[in-house]
């Protein structure tokens, strides 16, 4: 079979999977900085897709280069203050907005965790995205769920 | 509420509109290979109708050089892409280490640099001094030259100091992220 080319990859991707990156931007960046961030995500993963091996799933490979750029994004970047968002009224949007105001104060790398474990993948997939280990991965779960519980109560 | 419902919601939030994402995307691509084929094209037609009028002049010499120029920084930046699209393809632990490593090179780097010049300076000052004493420079070629070495010195200084300046903080912010994988 010939292979897909780039940008039919690409927009399929982006039609199955579009909303991770929008969750990570959102996750690291301010809400002034979201769409800098956004855009750069987008074009990290144009940039990395003919490096894709379909040995792993689309969706972790996308999570590993996101997650990476994003990383790699906070290192360079000077802190801004950030702006008041403004949600939208209805309740599924203040508790996500909540949730991600309390994600947004954890630290680096527990901002990835529970990003991956809240998109419901597996601790073999986030081992893999993240390259620990899946014992070492429970046990930060189990610690980030509790914070994140008392965080929002 | 409790966290159950919280995690509910974020499943459910609908997906983002692709068309836009992947319009946006291309758009930005295209950009930025149309300036790219438009200078390219440009050149070579310049330079073809040069040769073809068997003008010689720096320009037509300018040309290829400014090509060759472009084809430099293109060749550099395709490398570096590589590199980036390696760290970003890793697993995020690895990736954070190359980046931390790659940081550390560059320290490193900058730091032979600081060495190099505290080295040649005396030496320069030197060496103007025993031409100076030889009769080989006149007083107005020693203050000129030491004012061009100067600036040269001073100009690497700055940009050894500002990148230092952007590196340091780099490296504490990756160490601290690192430090969490433990």
């Amino acid at each position: 079979m010939p292979t897909p080319p780039r940008l039919a990859t690409f927009e399929a991707w982006l039609l199955q999977n579009g909303a991770i990156l929008h969750k990570i931007a959102r996750a690291y960046a301010t809400p002034t900085d979201r769409d800098d961030l956004h855009q750069d995500l987008l074009l990290a993963l144009w940039d990395a897709l003919p490096f894709y091996r379909a040995e792993a799933q689309p969706q972790t490979f996308i999570y590993r280069v996101a997650l990476n750029r994003a990383l790699n994004w906070t290192r360079t970047r000077r802190p801004h203050v950030p702006l008041p968002d403004l949600p939208a009224p209805t309740r599924d949007t203040d508790q996500l907005d909540q949730l991600y105001a309390a994600i947004a104060q954890l630290p680096e790398l527990d901002r990835s965790l529970i990003l991956l474990h809240l998109d419901g993948l597996t601790y073999a997939e986030i081992a893999q995205v993240l390259g620990l280990t899946e014992t070492n991965i429970g046990a930060r779960l189990t610690r980030l769920r509790q914070r994140l519980k008392e965080m929002l109560t | 509420m409790n966290l159950e419902s919280y995690e509910a919601a974020w499943r459910n939030q609908a997906a983002p509109t692709p068309a836009d994402l992947a319009r946006r995307a291309r758009r930005a691509h295209r950009g930025r290979f149309l300036i790219l084929g438009l200078a390219t094209v440009n050149t070579l037609v310049a330079t073809g109708v040069a040769i073809a009028n068997a003008s010689f002049s720096p320009l037509t010499l300018a040309l290829p050089l400014l090509a060759l120029g472009v084809l430099a920084i293109l060749i550099r930046r395709q490398l570096h892409l590589r590199q980036a699209w390696r760290q970003s393809t890793e697993a995020v632990a690895d990736a954070l280490h190359l980046s931390l490593r790659e940081v550390d090179q560059e320290l490193t780097s900058q730091k032979t640099l600081g060495l190099y010049a505290a080295l040649t300076v005396p030496l320069f000052a030197v060496l103007l001094y025993q031409l100076h004493a030889a009769g080989k420079m006149n007083q107005n070629a020693v203050f000129s030259l030491s004012l061009m070495l100067a600036g040269v010195y001073l100009g690497n200084a700055a940009r050894i100091w500002y990148r230092r300046g952007q590196l340091l903080p780099q490296r504490d912010h990756l160490q601290r992220v690192i430090a969490q994988l433990r």
